[in-house]
């Protein structure tokens, strides 16, 4: 890698947004779970619509599961970064401090 | 088989002449005849739902919201996403863009699902209520019909016009059905079509997301949700041990059926009642005609099975997708209407159908929505239903005589073994005149030319 750029307020907007990206999805799997009764589906459609009402009921089972999976990934990848953010800033710092002393040795 | 414009076009002047003809003149409550009939058609009915145009609303406010929380996030995301690749850069970024991107488009192809589950659900709701809509509307017009044939009887012959036009009206409720249920399995497959989702967890992530990464693609299978559906329950010997023909159970439930209804149009209620009776059904046994298929292959209890084997043929694995490919042919041999020779329906018809399908002799109908949850403990081997069971709603009078047939001792209990020799016995007027209170009488009175 030939460049190394890092803008730790870009990161910071980027894990803010991903916190609450988060939070939807999670809200939003959250809601979409509501949409499971299959009981409710089967008195509406009847026999005639109970073998759609499992396949429904298990597609917007797997909907709610995705929306979640993705919501706590988008957190982890905010988590990751902020810690990435961190650990790079810090390296930074430590780097500069230690170039600092060495200088004052030098000079 | 009958016009029934013609029917219908009568009817505006019949209705003041009814008011004196042995119908029942509630309009609320079918006469027996037309009840015991029309109700093949309510089980039909029964199993396409509530008949409601709509989805439920709870499960598409709650999908409507996933999507549209989710749709909401994915704005913000790309915009942060954007900003975040164009001021990073290093190894760390080289890594984690592009699965960052992977999981937003990930996302986007989630959250467009929402619209798809709504839009086949809708369309699986209208296939359910159309189809309620126009079997209620069958229900109806057989009702309405039946009502001025029974009006206008005289005879036993006109009483069969009631049959034919039953017989027309089941039939059209089962294309009604059948029809829906091919239409159902479309919207089915829809749904397998749309594919599994997925949400891909990058290598390096799984640590920090112990638990969701994959998994999410599977679908879970449908649990086996018919394979309670009834099977084996019906007697199929007497308790002596002597085999039923399912032929003559049938019949024997026909006579009931017939006679306690024909009990209802009598006029000098008893022998008219036994007259009409004994006439249809010495018409159906020599000739194995319509009303054997109809009222005796749908009306008896053999309906509870028939219907979830006409909506989901095959029983058990109907929810896998594909479903149609095996229902066409079943449900003709349990709703066989004798289209072809006459003598293929009591000889034919009835006794090919497997053993399962043979009608169930004592007739413990379930009520609409119960049956497809048959009780397991209902499984006799050998033995009669319980005294409790037959057929508390006939308008079959107590203590075995149905509507002028006498009927063993005990027919409460054990109707297995009436089998022959019902046809034509009297039974004292004093048995049968409590079912006919509400017939006037001498409507009948010229019926003795045809049959006596």
């Amino acid at each position: 890698m030939d460049t190394l750029k890092l803008d730790p307020a870009a990161i910071a907007a980027y894990t803010a947004i991903a916190d609450t990206v988060s939070e939807q999805l999670t809200d939003a799997a959250r809601a979409g779970a509501g949409a499971l009764d299959r009981s409710r589906l089967e008195a509406d459609l009847g026999l005639l619509g109970a073998g759609f009402a499992a396949k429904f009921t298990a597609a917007v089972a797997e909907h709610a599961q995705a929306l979640s999976t993705a919501g706590q990934l988008v957190g982890a990848y905010g988590q990751a970064l902020r810690d990435y953010s961190a650990a790079m800033t810090e390296g930074d710092a430590a780097s500069a401090a230690r170039l600092a002393a060495t200088s004052e040795e030098l000079a | 088989m009958k016009t029934l414009t013609a029917l219908r076009r009568r009817r505006p002047a019949e209705s003041a002449a009814s008011e004196t003809l042995p119908v029942t003149p509630d309009p609320a409550v079918d006469p027996p005849m037309i009840a015991a009939l029309v109700r093949p058609m309510l089980e039909l009915r029964s199993t396409l739902g509530s008949g409601a145009t709509m989805p439920d609303r709870v499960i598409t406010a709650a999908l409507s919201a996933a999507s549209s929380t989710a749709a909401e996030s994915e704005g913000p995301h790309r915009d942060g996403l954007y900003a975040l690749e164009s001021t990073w850069a290093s190894a760390g970024a080289a890594a984690a863009v592009p699965a960052m991107r992977t999981t937003h488009t990930e996302i986007g192809e989630i959250s467009d699902r929402g619209p798809a589950y709504l839009a086949v659900l809708a369309d699986a709701q209208a296939t359910s209520a159309r189809a309620a809509r126009k079997v209620d509307q069958i229900i109806a017009d057989f009702r309405a019909d039946a009502r001025v044939i029974l009006a206008n009887s005289t005879s036993a012959p006109e009483t069969d016009a009631v049959i034919d036009r039953a017989a027309a009206a089941l039939r059209e409720a089962i294309e009604t059905v059948q029809a829906a249920r091919s239409e159902m399995d479309g919207h089915t497959s829809r749904i397998d079509t749309m594919g599994p989702l997925t949400v891909t967890t990058p290598a390096g992530l799984t640590d920090r997301t112990d638990g969701y990464g994959g998994g999410i693609g599977g679908t879970a299978t449908p649990t086996t949700y018919y394979s309670n559906l009834p099977a084996g329950q019906i007697p199929q010997t007497t308790a002596d041990g002597q085999p039923l023909d399912p032929a003559l159970i049938a019949q024997m439930q026909l006579q009931q059926q017939l006679i306690a209804a024909g009990v209802d149009l009598g006029t000098a209620a008893i022998s008219a009642g036994v007259d009409i009776g004994t006439h249809l059904i010495d018409k159906i046994a020599e000739t194995g005609m319509h009303a054997m298929d109809t009222v005796a292959a749908s009306a008896n209890a053999a309906i509870s099975q028939a219907i979830p084997e006409l909506i989901n043929p095959g029983g058990a694995n109907t929810t896998t997708a594909g479903a149609g490919n095996s229902g066409a042919t079943t449900p003709n041999k349990l709703f066989d209407f004798g289209g072809g020779a006459g003598g293929a329906a009591p000889g034919a018809a009835a006794p090919s159908a497997p053993k399962a399908d043979t009608p169930k002799p004592a007739a413990p109908e379930p009520s609409p929505g119960q049956s497809i949850t048959p009780d397991p403990a209902d499984r006799p081997v050998a033995q009669a239903p319980a005294p409790s069971s037959p057929e508390p709603s006939r308008p079959v009078s107590p203590g075995g005589a149905a509507g002028g047939l006498a009927m063993p001792p005990g027919a409460g209990g054990d109707q297995e073994r009436k089998r022959e020799g019902q046809l034509g016995v009297t039974v004292p007027a004093s048995e049968i005149v409590p079912e006919s209170k509400t017939v006037p009488a001498a409507v009948i009175g010229d019926f003795g030319d045809d049959a006596l």
